[in-house]
């Protein structure tokens, strides 16, 4: 467990599973919760309960709470590519969190880019935001975050298409 | 000036893994398309024939192969993969043999697929993801109305360089508007045209 000033960061274990399934039904749809087809994945508990036990989980999937205990979002370094250096991030916040406790993301965030960057050697490392989360694209460009490009009409939900956003940071 | 072509498309069968196999071992197969080159040849060996015989009497397919075909033999693979139903959106892969290709061979079997993504499958959106240093199927994309969307910096390594890597959007209505600019041009061309040539050649050899 790493304490911040204002972050408490640990592993994720099974005991988080109702608060990571809050994040899949909530709107608007996290980029980061989108399959490679852009689908929105519908998990079960159950089965959300078996990735948080699975070993691939205990190595970069990361609950953060607040000083009082309660769960904020996690933060997730997926996919690492050892070949070509590079991983994606999965900043999981709720959307008010970016405002009302923006010190806290910042110290979730610090601690996956240290662990990319300077654990793995990572050169470069990714991330996906949707056109509805306009406090993540703001959030992702004050932490120097390069938008790398816009997919667009990607996604088709709440009766109207998407955007995706790619974002980038090197470590230089 | 309308233009003509001996070359059309077909689904992939079984009987076409081994050529299938053989375009593998290419070594711009693994450059250009499959981005690990560690990727165990068996493994995509594997995939391709799940692929073939599980898209074939599927009406909901994950993916579509067809096979760029001609009176002299087959001349390259088209896939449409990742296919979301839901999205109504796909990817598009295209390997040539390194003996036919031929920028308009390629790009007349691409309009097809494309043909067949818009006009069969209802796909609303067909992307792309290709190498910056493969020039020649960028800019053919772009000329059939694709757009640029993602330029991920240095993003692949090859041969010790980083280079970047494109990701391409094309949306119906963009088909539909260079379609409409290049009518006469393409009027022989169309998956239409050749599926009437191939029925009428049926039809002539029983």
């Amino acid at each position: 467990m790493i304490e911040k000033l204002h972050a408490i960061i640990r592993t994720a274990d099974r005991f988080d599973v109702k608060q990571l399934f809050h994040f899949y039904m909530q709107e608007p749809i996290h980029a980061s919760l989108l399959d490679a087809k852009r689908e929105p994945l519908m998990p079960n508990i159950s089965e959300l309960e078996e990735l948080l036990l699975s070993k691939d989980a205990a190595q970069s999937f990361y609950t953060v709470e607040n000083k009082q205990g309660d769960i904020q979002g996690f933060v997730i370094l997926k996919g690492v590519n050892p070949e070509v250096m590079f991983a994606e991030i999965i900043l999981l916040f709720n959307n008010d969190i970016y405002e009302e406790n923006k010190l806290l993301v910042e110290e979730a965030l610090e601690f996956i880019e240290t662990k990319a960057f300077q654990q793995l050697h990572l050169r470069k490392i990714i991330t996906t935001c949707l056109d509805d989360e306009k406090n993540l694209h703001t959030f992702l460009s004050q932490h120097s975050y390069q938008c790398e490009g816009v997919m667009r009409e990607v996604l088709f939900t709440t009766g109207k298409w998407h955007n995706l956003e790619t974002w980038a940071k090197f470590n230089f | 000036m309308s233009i003509t072509t001996k070359s059309f498309i077909r689904r992939a069968d079984r009987d076409d893994l081994d050529i299938l196999v053989r375009w593998m071992e290419d070594e711009d197969f693994h450059y250009f398309l499959y981005g690990d080159p560690a990727r165990s040849p068996r493994l995509i060996r594997e995939q391709i024939v799940g692929y073939l015989s599980k898209t074939a009497n599927n009406p909901i397919p994950s993916c579509v192969y067809f096979i760029v075909d001609s009176p002299e033999g087959p001349l390259g693979m088209i896939s449409l993969q990742n296919i979301s139903w839901r999205n109504r959106s796909c990817n598009i892969d295209v390997y040539m043999a390194p003996e036919h290709r031929k920028h308009l061979t390629t790009g007349i079997n691409i309009l097809r697929a494309l043909e067949y993504a818009f006009d069969e499958l209802n796909l609303h959106r067909v992307s792309a993801i290709i190498y910056a240093f493969n020039q020649p199927s960028w800019r053919l994309l772009e000329f059939l109305g694709a757009v640029r969307e993602i330029s991920l910096k240095d993003h692949i390594n090859r041969n010790g360089v980083w280079h970047d890597v494109y990701v391409y959007g094309l949306l119906k209505e963009e088909f539909n508007t260079w379609r409409k600019k290049y009518t006469e041009q393409t009027k022989e061309l169309t998956l239409q045209k050749m599926t009437d040539a191939i029925k009428n050649h049926l039809d002539k050899s029983s």
